[in-house]
């Protein structure tokens, strides 16, 4: 059960957090392919703070009798899984920047031997 | 092949930017349907790191081009293309997709407006006289949104936002050196367009359906580009209002 001030706590955090999400878009610091899972998930937070009683019957169909708890884990599960694809971006952007280092080295060197061609 | 340079010193220098990934079976047939422009147009394809022979085949045809050595993406190669037309002091800069689906016809008037100074950019639309190839229904639902939703945002009436045949003059040309989006550029680059107080005019064109290969849209990435855009459009809005582009 999710107590009224605890309620509009989170609506308060949740308009902060999407405020903070448009900002960092607005200002070029976010990509929008990579925020829009987090619009997403605040999406659907909203929808759990603004009608608690579907929480709790969620909750109660996973077995968790506190609809906090289940909240909370729902947040945790969402952030690992998050965790495990920007580990999968980091690789991808490690492989490019190998590509890219190595096509900087092979033209630098095509330069240089231009030069000493001439 | 086409490494012309306009015979005309007094003439704008204009320059049509062919982004191509794997297009191996249409770009030399669309080459070719440019070589009686090359007195008034220069040329460059931009290879986004093609898998197939595209590059093999821009090479052995001594067409002139950049190879990109990571694909970037749509946006990301005409970014290039508009930092190549930048450095080389080009005044106006027009894509033409290297799918074959743009008419090369329709290259003077489109940049027309721009050397008159009547606007900055233009863009080809297919549905002001509905000629041509017209795309799938859906699309053309997806595409009538998208113009609901800038013509909201900016109160200009775009009918065909996700056109890719367009031209730009030089202020854009260096406007869009510095912001060009990425993912899906189109709608979001006349918002772009739009908040830098450029004047934009729609041309009608005629477009074939595509000559070979495949489109990137399935339906899961419609659904993607649908909710992305939608959401990239209002970004744009917001970030132009607050002065975004003018830095």
């Amino acid at each position: 059960m999710i107590s009224e001030r605890f309620r509009i706590i989170l609506l308060v955090s949740l308009f902060l957090y999407f405020s903070g999400i448009v900002f960092l878009l607005v200002h070029k610091l976010l990509l929008i392919k990579h925020c829009l899972i987090w619009l997403l998930a605040g999406v659907v937070m909203s929808i759990m703070v603004i009608f608690p009683d579907m929480l709790k019957k969620i909750a109660s169909i996973f077995g968790v009798y506190s609809d906090t708890n289940f909240l909370f884990m729902l947040c945790i599960g969402f952030i690992l899984l998050f965790i495990v694809y920007l580990s999968h971006l980091a690789m991808r952007l490690t492989e490019s920047n190998r590509r890219l280092v190595q096509e900087v080295a092979i033209l630098k060197k095509e330069s240089e031997a231009q030069k000493n061609g001439q | 092949m086409i490494i012309n340079k306009c015979l005309n010193d007094n003439d704008m220098r204009k320059i049509v930017i062919i982004p191509a990934y794997n297009e191996e079976a249409s770009i030399v047939p669309l080459v070719e349907s440019l070589q009686e422009y090359q007195d008034r147009y220069d040329f460059i394809v931009i290879n986004d790191a093609s898998t197939d022979r595209t590059e093999e085949i821009l090479v052995s045809n001594q067409i002139n081009h950049i190879t990109l050595p990571l694909n970037l993406g749509i946006g990301g190669a005409v970014q290039t293309g508009y930092l190549y037309a930048l450095q080389h002091g080009y005044d106006i800069a027009i894509q033409l997709d290297g799918d074959g689906q743009h008419d090369p016809r329709y290259l003077d008037s489109m940049v027309q407006p721009i050397e008159s100074g009547e606007c900055e950019v233009t863009i080809g639309s297919r549905y002001l006289t509905y000629e041509g190839f017209q795309s799938s229904v859906f699309r053309r639902i997806g595409i009538r949104f998208l113009s609901g939703l800038i013509w909201l945002n900016t109160g200009i009436k775009i009918s065909d936002v996700t056109s890719g045949y367009r031209a730009v003059g030089r202020r854009m040309i260096a406007l869009f050196c510095k912001y060009y989006p990425q993912d899906y550029p189109e709608p979001e680059a006349i918002i772009i367009a739009a908040r830098s107080k450029s004047k934009i005019k729609e041309i009608p064109v005629s477009m074939k359906e595509r000559s070979a290969g495949n489109s990137s849209i399935n339906f899961r990435r419609a659904v993607y580009y649908m909710i992305k855009v939608s959401i990239a459009v209002i970004i744009a809005n917001i970030t132009g209002i607050c002065g975004g582009y003018d830095k």
